[in-house]
């Protein structure tokens, strides 16, 4: 090849890479993403029957043009299947869609197993629901068992009737709070209703997000003794900037805290953030105190401020707690526990102090979170979790009373079991180790010892 | 032995690049594509055939391959589910060296308990033959959207030439489980000719076209003689990458997720662009 027929080549070549360039540059200049964008997730009501014409999620109508991304994660876009979507609020009002995510509309439950029925198939009672397992339900003991008494997560899709079947069931660690995401289908004052699973709501129940029939909610939410979901924090996946309530989320250090607990006005990075009782806080990275750093999450209050500007001084912002987590704290990350029994000694004034739960020594602190301690007496059967100190000393940063396991109420309608779901065991006593083609590309050796097994 | 490229087919293969991987920023009507002769790399990227081609490694002692929750197919990978994992997942490839683009894509799925932060972490690494490291393409981490299937792409084509070892890497911390499942691993090594035209004609099908391009045939212009087992595993739902044209009115385009974040800076996180229609009816699981 000559120098000149290359020269020609390169020229070609690079004027066709500067045309695609600014080719695939020039949609995302006419529509670029910005801070104000739309975000929500909900039910896809209609999917479009010719090109360019809308979509129709959560109720509302999307436009669409050249720019729209449609990403399909695992399955087609059909009416019924749920999206995440990014929109732009046109001057008129209307919608156009940036992004839509289209996900298979999998309900999630994460709660403590009440009863299930022997062999496996049919009726379980978790977190107060009744969900059904077939011999489709694959199930994972991988993270915990998934018995009786203890955690799981569920994925399940809500039948026609209102039903939910099970399609995935994996154990999980005690938590604090049963979880619910699904389907906005109704709500009010006094309850929500995700894919068929009503959530008590109360004046402390703390709502974020703008809830609408068909928009994907999360609730946070107290296994009542009934068998009821108490909504601690119920969230309809709706955020629009400028709106009446804007979410906020930033890191901080905890300045100052209540002197009684956990509840009241917190100072995080100069911010007033206040926290009630329904807000959830996450410690199992460490205790909330002065100088841990904390993920907040809620909304931005305007109390205040119309008064403030009327009076001529600057008020200072107000976020409502919905979510704390915190990243670390001074006293450092030890070792997490959960407990399971009944209270065998508990301090006589008051509720902070040592307590005793099934033979094991707990300290009740500030720094814990007690959901119905007043009817936490000797003998009751609770839960608790925390942080195991290197001296060995237990500090609770949750307490509750547990709903007790049982048979439950047994359902009228029986499905027809073909054989037992599929289970993925536990850890073997030998690391799994298949050799490869070539090599030991997969990392070190592992060694020989075995596998600890879950409690 | 990596073989040089010559000028002209490394121009032709940053020109394809581009083209096929700016897909976030092109719209479907914008290209047209010569059928591409793609060859697929990975062996047993479905884990259909349980471990086969893949070493794995879990220091807790778990089988990676599971069928807990497959995204096609009835088996998959999971990798972590518990605290302090460190599992491992990797895969000797033979990049050929006439390959214009060499694509690793795969699909992954978060469930976790983790709240905020960043705590526990899969890692997409090439590593020597050996096992030395080469590159960390992508970390992904808790903070990524739950339940919801995601797809990686990377591009691989500067290892043309090259044996490397592609590993999926997952670790968690000590509380607050974290899940990753994996599935539908491809490594496509692709020679084609692509037109860009303005003015495309083909019409969406109101019935999907999958366009498996994984092919056992290795091309006449590949030098690379494979030393291992090279077995194409189509993956009976990867929706065709193709272009359509909407008319004049809309053009839906189909791309992955943007929120994967590349870690280095050589290997290009891009996303695919899909025919809307295809794909808006087209998927399945």
């Amino acid at each position: 090849m000559n120098r000149q027929s290359r020269a020609i080549r390169w020229l070609i070549a690079s004027a066709l890479l500067l045309a695609t360039v600014l080719w695939s540059v020039l949609p995302t200049l006419a529509a670029p993403q910005t801070a104000l964008d739309i975000k929500f997730s909900g039910v896809i009501t209609a999917v479009p029957a010719a090109a360019g014409e809308p979509w129709e999620i959560a109720g509302q109508i999307l436009a669409v043009n050249a720019a729209t991304r449609v990403r399909l994660t695992c399955g087609p876009a059909a009416a019924g299947t749920w999206a995440d979507v990014t929109a732009q609020r046109q001057a008129d009002d209307s919608l156009l869609a940036l992004h839509i995510a289209v996900r298979p509309p999998e309900v999630r439950v994460k709660g403590p197993v009440v009863f299930k029925p022997e062999g496996g198939i049919g009726a379980w009672g978790i977190a107060g629901q009744t969900l059904w397992v077939t011999a489709e339900t694959t199930i994972s003991q991988r993270g915990g068992p998934v018995d009786v008494g203890y955690w799981v997560e569920v994925y399940a899709v809500e039948e026609p009737a209102g039903t939910l079947t099970v399609s995935r069931l994996r154990g999980i660690e005690l938590q604090e709070d049963v979880e619910v995401f699904g389907a906005l289908q109704a709500f009010s004052e006094t309850s929500w209703r995700l894919s068929s699973i009503p959530v008590a709501v109360t004046p402390e129940t703390l709502i974020a997000g703008e809830p609408q029939v068909g928009l994907l909610a999360h609730a946070a939410a107290l296994l009542q003794a009934d068998g009821t979901l108490l909504g601690l924090v119920v969230k309809a996946l709706w955020q629009e900037p400028n709106s009446g309530r804007p979410q906020v989320q930033f890191t901080g250090t905890v300045q100052s805290l209540p002197t009684g607990g956990l509840n009241g006005h917190w100072q995080v990075d100069g911010r007033d953030v206040e926290v009630t009782a329904s807000t959830t806080i996450g410690q199992a990275k460490g205790l909330v105190e002065v100088g841990a750093q904390v993920y907040v999450t809620g909304w931005q209050t305007a109390e205040g401020a119309a008064a403030g500007r009327i009076a001529g001084v600057q008020t200072a912002e107000r976020t409502v707690a919905v979510q704390i987590s915190v990243l670390s704290s001074p006293s450092g990350s030890e070792a997490n526990f959960h407990l399971s029994g009944t209270v065998e000694a508990r301090p006589g004034n008051g509720d902070m102090g040592t307590w005793t739960i099934a033979g094991q020594q707990v300290e009740v602190t500030r720094q814990t979170r007690l959901h119905g301690a007043e009817q936490i007496r000797l003998g009751e059967p609770v839960e608790a979790g925390g942080l195991q100190q290197q001296n060995g000393v237990r500090i609770a940063t949750w307490l509750r009373t547990r709903t007790q396991s049982g048979p439950g109420p047994q359902p009228s309608v029986t499905p027809q079991p073909s054989h037992t779901p599929s289970v993925t065991p536990g850890p073997s006593h030998t690391p799994s180790v298949t050799p490869g083609p070539s090599g030991t590309p997969g990392g070190p050796n592992p060694t020989r010892t075995p596998g600890p097994g879950k409690p | 032995m990596k073989t040089p490229l010559t000028a002209s087919r490394r121009l032709l293969g940053l020109t394809l690049l581009v083209l096929c991987c700016a897909g976030r920023f092109i719209p479907a009507h914008a290209l047209s594509l010569a059928p591409a002769t793609c060859t697929e790399l990975a062996q047993n990227g479905g884990f259909e055939a349980g471990g086969l081609g893949w070493q794995q490694f879990s220091a807790q002692g778990y089988e990676l391959v599971s069928d807990f929750n497959p995204r096609t197919g009835s088996l998959g990978i999971y990798l972590a589910g518990v605290n302090n994992a460190d599992d491992r997942l990797s895969q000797p490839i033979i990049v050929p060296a006439a390959a214009l683009t060499v694509t690793l894509s795969a699909w992954w799925f978060l469930a976790t308990a983790e709240i905020a932060g960043t705590f526990d972490t899969m890692t997409v690494s090439l590593l020597g033959p050996g096992g030395a490291p080469l590159a960390d393409l992508l970390t992904v981490d808790n903070s990524a959207t739950v339940g919801i299937w995601d797809e990686i792409v990377l591009d691989l084509t500067a290892y043309a030439g090259q044996t490397v070892v592609i590993q999926f890497a997952a670790r968690t911390d000590a509380n607050n489980i974290s899940d990753f499942y994996l599935d539908d691993v491809s490594v496509m090594a692709c020679a084609a000719i692509v037109t860009p035209t303005a003015t495309a004609t083909s019409t969406p099908s109101p019935t999907p076209t999958v366009t498996p391009t994984a092919t056992a045939t290795r091309t006449a212009t590949q030098t690379a003689t494979p030393t291992a087992p090279v077995t194409a595993t189509p993956t009976a739902t990867r929706t065709a990458i193709s272009t359509a044209t909407n008319g004049a009115t809309q053009t839906v385009t189909v791309t992955s997720c943007p929120t994967v974040t590349p870690t280095a800076t050589p290997h290009k996180v891009f996303a695919r662009y899909y025919l809307p229609y295809l794909s808006i009816t087209g998927g399945s699981q």
